[in-house]
C-alpha cells in the first residue's frame, strides 16, 4: 500500500517527527481505516527513501501513543482510535500548518502585523468564496 | 544481538594501492551501501570479507568467525554476487541451479521460479550465450533465493533494464522483511543508494570516509544563499563555496557563525544525496 | 566421509555438465593412440628420446585435453591465473578441504579412463609390451598409473593458478621442457636405455620392488599434491 506522505528536507522538522504526524491526521481523517495493515517498515523505507532507522522511530512512537500496534510475524496495523484522540491529531495538525506557515513568512521578516493582515485577507477571500 | 559482520582496523596494499584501515560492522536487519568512485576499493572490500584474498592486517569476522582461520562454516550464511561470475560460462541455467541449490539449506525454489519468470531468464541457454542484463538477471536468481543471512552484492544493476531494478528493489525488500538479513551492495546506482540503504559505507581512493545512516549525512548538509559575498577565506563548516552560494556540512557552526558577524542569508536548503556523495568524494574538501 | 561424499558430489555435477564434450575429445584421443603406437615403431629395439617424449606427452597431458576448457588454468584477472571452475567453488559454501578433493577427483575421472585405455592399446597393439608376459605387464600399468599419480596429480595441484606473466610463464615453461628432456637424455646416456623401456625392464627383473616403490610413490603424491593446492589457495589473492 502506498501511503499519501510527502516529507519536506527543507523543514526544521526531523524526518521522523514528518512521518509521525502525517501518518497520525491519515489516522485521525479516517483516510486509514483502524485494522489496516501499515506497509512494512522496510517497505514504507523504499518508498520514503528513508532509513529503516528513521521509519522504526516514527512507527515505535506511534505504537507507544497507541495509534498503531506490531503483530509479531504479521506487521503492523492500524488501531481504533478514541474520538478524543482524533479531534486532539486534527487540532494539532491544523495549528502545526499553521504555526509552519507564520515561521516562513517570518524568515521573510514580515512583522506579526503584516501576517496578521495576510492571515484577515486569506479568511475574508474564502468567506467571499462562499 | 550478534553483528553479522566486524571488520576491524584491515588494511590491504595492492601494487600501489592502500585500503583501509577500515572499520565497519554490519547489524542484523541493516542494508549499507558502498558507496566510493571507481577503484576506491569496494569489491576489494568485499573479496577480503569472503576470504578470497589475505588482508595484510586487521581482522574481518563474519558471524563471529574469523574468515581466515580454520572455522569455515560463516561461509554458509553468506551469499556472494561478484561483479563477473568466473566459471559459470559452460553451464546453462538450469545446471547452475543444480550446482548451487544443494549447497544451500535454505534455498526458496519458488522464490527462484518467481525470479526466473519476472526476469524472463531463458534457463536452457549456456550462461556465456547470455546478454549482460540477462546474466545479470540469472546470477540475481540465483543469488538471492539461497536465503542466507548475509548478502554481499557487488553492482548487481549495472546491467538492468528500468523494470528489472524496479522488480529487484521490491524483491529485495520482501526478501529483507522475511527475517534477521542483512544486505551489503556496493552500488554506482544512486536509486539503489536512495531507496535501499541504510548505512552508506563510503570509501575515497581506497581510505575510509565513513559510514553515515542516511538521514544522519542529508540533514548534515546545507546550502545557504548570503545577502552579500564572504570575504573570509574559509567559515566553519564550509565545504564549497560558488560566490553568495555556500555548501556546509555542519549547518550549527556556520549559522552560528554567520549570525556572530552579522551575515545574513536570503535562503537556505538541503542537498540531495547525489550531490553529497559528489562532495563526500571529491579529492579536495 | 562426508567431505569425499560432498567432493565426489560436486566433481560428478561437474563432470556430468561437460560429458559431450569428454565423449569428444575422448573418441579423438583414442584415434590418435591407434595412429601413433598402431603404425609408428616407438617401441621397436627400445625407445628413443622422441620415443619417451611422445608417450608420457600423451600419457600426462592428454587427459588435461580431454579436460573441459573451463578447468584450464587461464587468466583471471591481473596476473591471477586460475581455473575457472576452482573460482566458481572458491565462491560457494564448500570447505577448502573440499573444493581440493574434489579438483584431484574431477581430474581422475579424465586421467585414469584414459590412461587405462591406453595401456590396454599398449597391450593390442605393440607386441614389445605384449611379450612381456601378463604379470609383467601388469607391474607395468601400476608403475604408470602410479605416475599418473604423484607425477600427473600436479596438474589439478595447479588448479588454484598463480601469479603469471608472460615472462614467467615462459621461464617456467621452458624450465619444464628443459628439465624433461635433460632428464630422459641421461636415462639414454646413463643407463643406454629409454624411459619407457626402462620401466619395461624394472617391470620384468624386479616386478616387487617397482610395485612397493610405486605405491610409496603414490602415497607421496596423494600426501604432497593436495597440501600444495589448499596452500595455494590460502595464500593467493583473488582480487
Amino acid at each position: 500500500m502506498q501511503l499519501p506522505i510527502h516529507l519536506s528536507k527543507e523543514s526544521r522538522e526531523p524526518i521522523y517527527h514528518q512521518i509521525e504526524h502525517q501518518l497520525k491526521a491519515l489516522i485521525a481523517s479516517g483516510h486509514i481505516q483502524a485494522g489496516t495493515a501499515l506497509p512494512s517498515i522496510r517497505g514504507l523505507a523504499k518508498d520514503l527513501e528513508i532509513s529503516v532507522i528513521t521509519i522504526r522511530r516514527a512507527y515505535q512512537n506511534l505504537e507507544y501513543q497507541g495509534f498503531i500496534e506490531t503483530k509479531q510475524g504479521k506487521g503492523t496495523f492500524v488501531c481504533d482510535i478514541e474520538d478524543a484522540l482524533k479531534q486532539q491529531v486534527k487540532i494539532n495538525s491544523v495549528y502545526e500548518t499553521i504555526e509552519r506557515s507564520i515561521e516562513t513568512a517570518m524568515s521573510y521578516n514580515y512583522t506579526i502585523e503584516q501576517i496578521e493582515e495576510i492571515f484577515h485577507n486569506i479568511l475574508m477571500n474564502y468567506k467571499k468564496g462562499e | 544481538m550478534q553483528p553479522f559482520v566486524e571488520i576491524t582496523q584491515v588494511k590491504k596494499k595492492i601494487d600501489n594501492f592502500h585500503l583501509g584501515p577500515i572499520d565497519l560492522t554490519i547489524e542484523p536487519g541493516t542494508i549499507t551501501s558502498l558507496v566510493g568512485n571507481n577503484g576506491s576499493g569496494k569489491s576489494t572490500l568485499m573479496k577480503l570479507m569472503m576470504n578470497l584474498a589475505n588482508s595484510d592486517s586487521g581482522i574481518i569476522k563474519l558471524f563471529n568467525q574469523n574468515v581466515s582461520g580454520d572455522e569455515e562454516h560463516w561461509k554458509s550464511f553468506v551469499a556472494y554476487q561478484s561483479q563477473k561470475m568466473i566459471g559459470w560460462d559452460a553451464f546453462t541455467g538450469e545446471k547452475l541451479k543444480d550446482f548451487i541449490a544443494p549447497l544451500y539449506e535454505q534455498w526458496d525454489e519458488q522464490l527462484f521460479q518467481r525470479l526466473v519468470e519476472l526476469f524472463a531468464i531463458p534457463l536452457d541457454q549456456r550462461f556465456s550465450k547470455l546478454s549482460q542484463g540477462s546474466q545479470q538477471k540469472l546470477t540475481l536468481a540465483l543469488t538471492i533465493p539461497r536465503n542466507t543471512a548475509l548478502l554481499l552484492l557487488d553492482e548487481p544493476t549495472a546491467y538492468l533494464d528500468i523494470p528489472a531494478k524496479n522488480h529487484l528493489m521490491d524483491i529485495l525488500v520482501e526478501w529483507m522483511d522475511q527475517g534477521e538479513r542483512s544486505i551489503v551492495i556496493a552500488s554506482h546506482q544512486i536509486e539503489d543508494i536512495k531507496k535501499l540503504s541504510d548505512y552508506l559505507f563510503v570509501l575515497r581512493n581506497g581510505e575510509m570516509v565513513g559510514n553515515f545512516e542516511k538521514e544522519a549525512l542529508t540533514e548534515r548538509y546545507k546550502r545557504y544563499w548570503l545577502r552579500n559575498e564572504l570575504t573570509e577565506s574559509s567559515i566553519p563548516g564550509e565545504v564549497f563555496r560558488d560566490r553568495v552560494q555556500v555548501v556546509s556540512n555542519h549547518p550549527e557552526a556556520t549559522e552560528h557563525y554567520l549570525r556572530e558577524n552579522g551575515l545574513q542569508w536570503a535562503n537556505q536548503s538541503s542537498l540531495d544525496l547525489e550531490e553529497i556523495i559528489t562532495f563526500l568524494l571529491s579529492p579536495t574538501r | 566421509m562426508k567431505e569425499w561424499k560432498q567432493a565426489f558430489w560436486l566433481a560428478g555435477t561437474e563432470w556430468r555438465n561437460f560429458s559431450k564434450h569428454a565423449v569428444f575429445t575422448y573418441t579423438l584421443c583414442l584415434l590418435y593412440i591407434v595412429i601413433v603406437f598402431g603404425f609408428l615403431p616407438i617401441f621397436e629395439g627400445g625407445t628413443t628420446i622422441v620415443g619417451d617424449i611422445l608417450f608420457i606427452v600423451i600419457f600426462l597431458l592428454f587427459p588435461a585435453w580431454i579436460k573441459p576448457k573451463e578447468s584450464h588454468v587461464q587468466k583471471i584477472s591481473g596476473e591471477i591465473w586460475a581455473s575457472p571452475s576452482f573460482i566458481m567453488l572458491q565462491q560457494l559454501p564448500i570447505r577448502k578441504n573440499v573444493i581440493v578433493k574434489s579438483r584431484f577427483i574431477f581430474h581422475s575421472f579424465y586421467s585414469f579412463p584414459f590412461q587405462l585405455t591406453l595401456l590396454l592399446c599398449l597391450y593390442i597393439l605393440t607386441p614389445e609390451v605384449r611379450n612381456m608376459g601378463f604379470s609383467a605387464y601388469l607391474t607395468f600399468v601400476i608403475i604408470w598409473l602410479a605416475i599418473s599419480i604423484y607425477i600427473g596429480f600436479s596438474l589439478p595441484a595447479s588448479d588454484a593458478g598463480d601469479i603469471i606473466n608472460w615472462k614467467t610463464l615462459l621461464g617456467s615453461s621452458l624450465f619444464l621442457v628443459l628439465l624433461g628432456t635433460a632428464t630422459l637424455t641421461l636415462f639414454h646416456a646413463v643407463l643406454d636405455v629409454g624411459f619407457v623401456e626402462w620401466t619395461m625392464l624394472i617391470a620384468q627383473e624386479y616386478p616387487l620392488l617397482s610395485v612397493l616403490v610405486s605405491i610409496f610413490l603414490t602415497g607421496f603424491g596423494f600426501f604432497y599434491w593436495p597440501r600444495s593446492l589448499k596452500k595455494t589457495m590460502e595464500k593467493l589473492d583473488y582480487l
